[in-house]
């Protein structure tokens, strides 16, 4: 199923969605690997607390995908929780059911891939609301937006690079390449995956040369020279056909 | 990126000199301090993105370099680097706790990065965080030099 027919199917039927919600929790059930089953309860059961109206994991653990640079990521819709005596793994993103409308509107892609691929840990009706817009309006995220932050992100993953850091180094390159990628990906009208898939998405695309990098920068640990290569794939791919 | 482009299209294969970067990494205090001098700059340009993602690259630079005399291995992932910077705290290496501190920079790294937004500091300002990163430096500095 694409994701377009995947959209209209999830919101035009209240049994879809009741499908989509269990199947979401066994998946969580089973993705999730045991050095994180008690931070993703603590997670649930403070959301739970404070009244939040969804929470979806993201990321790469939704996918299956886990690599070992991977947070463990979530949208939660409603007040903040408490988090500071959590592991630094959590990577909470925290937004009101009016900023998830606002969002998608604004072409956010990050909101629109969790509402396609995530998991849905609980929804009071919040999200199959966001889904309806989506099939609705059929928003797709803003392509210029994207490609600017990945020009900027690479150019100082550049002068990371010049500073003789690899650790940074890595960092940077690893930040301005994704950004790329996923860039280059929905220009050509794909939506992008997690980070650990975007080198098979690049490969399909025919873009060797950034995703043999992008694989290097998430599980290797490419020596600074090589870096430098991958900041330049990166830029290649934001060039205009 | 022309820069880039130019100097990786030139490059050769060849054997590494003793001094190559590649081989001969920088000591990390050096490096923290540095980075943190390229946060400052961003900092007077109110460059959110600059501000906050050289601050970060120092903080961590700076926690390795400290983790590195004591013998603690710092692993790639940025959670690690906050782990080791509230062990050595709690073992009484570093008078303060970096790891919020990391934290914070590295949720405001993502936010400028990947959104283009201003970066939620909780009610820190940028020279507040620049402070704490300049002790975290000259810690790291203190200990490379003993």
């Amino acid at each position: 199923m694409t994701t377009a027919s995947m959209l209209d199917h999830l919101a035009l039927s209240a049994d879809a969605w009741e499908r989509r919600l269990r199947a979401d929790r066994e998946l969580i059930e089973r993705l999730m690997p045991d050095a994180l089953r008690d931070l993703h309860g603590v997670v649930v059961a403070r959301a739970q607390q404070v009244g939040a109206r969804a929470l979806i994991l993201s990321g790469s653990t939704a996918r299956g995908r886990r690599t070992e640079m991977s947070d463990l990521d979530y949208h939660l819709v409603g007040n903040k929780i408490a988090t500071r005596d959590l592991s630094f793994e959590l990577d909470l993103h925290v937004l009101s059911a009016e900023e998830i409308r606002t969002e998608i509107l604004a072409g956010d892609d990050f909101i629109q891939w969790s509402l396609r691929f995530g998991r849905i840990v609980f929804d009071d009706g919040t999200l199959l609301e966001a889904t309806r817009l989506m099939a609705e309006l059929r928003p797709w995220p803003k392509i210029e937006r994207k490609r600017e932050h990945a020009a900027k992100s690479l150019e100082l993953a550049h002068r990371v690079v010049e500073s003789g850091d690899q650790d940074g180094a890595l960092v940077q390159v690893r930040t301005g390449l994704s950004l790329a990628a996923r860039a280059y990906l929905l220009s050509k009208g794909e939506f992008p995956m997690s980070r650990a898939e975007l080198p098979d998405q690049l490969l399909a695309a025919g873009k060797t040369g950034a995703a043999r990098a992008l694989q290097a920068c998430i599980q290797g640990d490419p020596p600074l020279d090589v870096l430098g290569e991958a900041a330049l794939e990166g830029a290649n791919l934001l060039e205009r056909d | 990126m022309r820069i880039v482009r130019t100097v990786a299209r030139t490059r050769s294969y060849r054997l590494a000199d003793p001094y190559d970067p590649s081989v001969s990494p920088r000591a990390k205090h050096e490096l923290a301090r540095e980075h943190l001098d390229r946060g400052l700059a961003g900092v007077s340009a109110n460059d959110a993105t600059e501000a906050v993602a050289w601050p970060f690259l120092s903080l961590e630079a700076a926690i390795v370099s400290v983790a590195d005399n004591h013998g603690l291995d710092t692993q790639r992932q940025h959670w690690k680097k906050a782990e080791v910077a509230a062990e050595l705290h709690a073992s009484g290496v570093l008078p303060h706790d970096f790891s919020d501190i990391l934290r914070l920079l590295n949720e405001g790294r993502k936010v400028a990065t990947y959104d283009g937004d201003e970066p939620d500091l909780e009610g820190k300002s940028l020279e507040d965080i620049a402070a704490d990163v300049l002790t975290a430096v000259e810690l790291a500095e203190q200990e490379a030099a003993s």
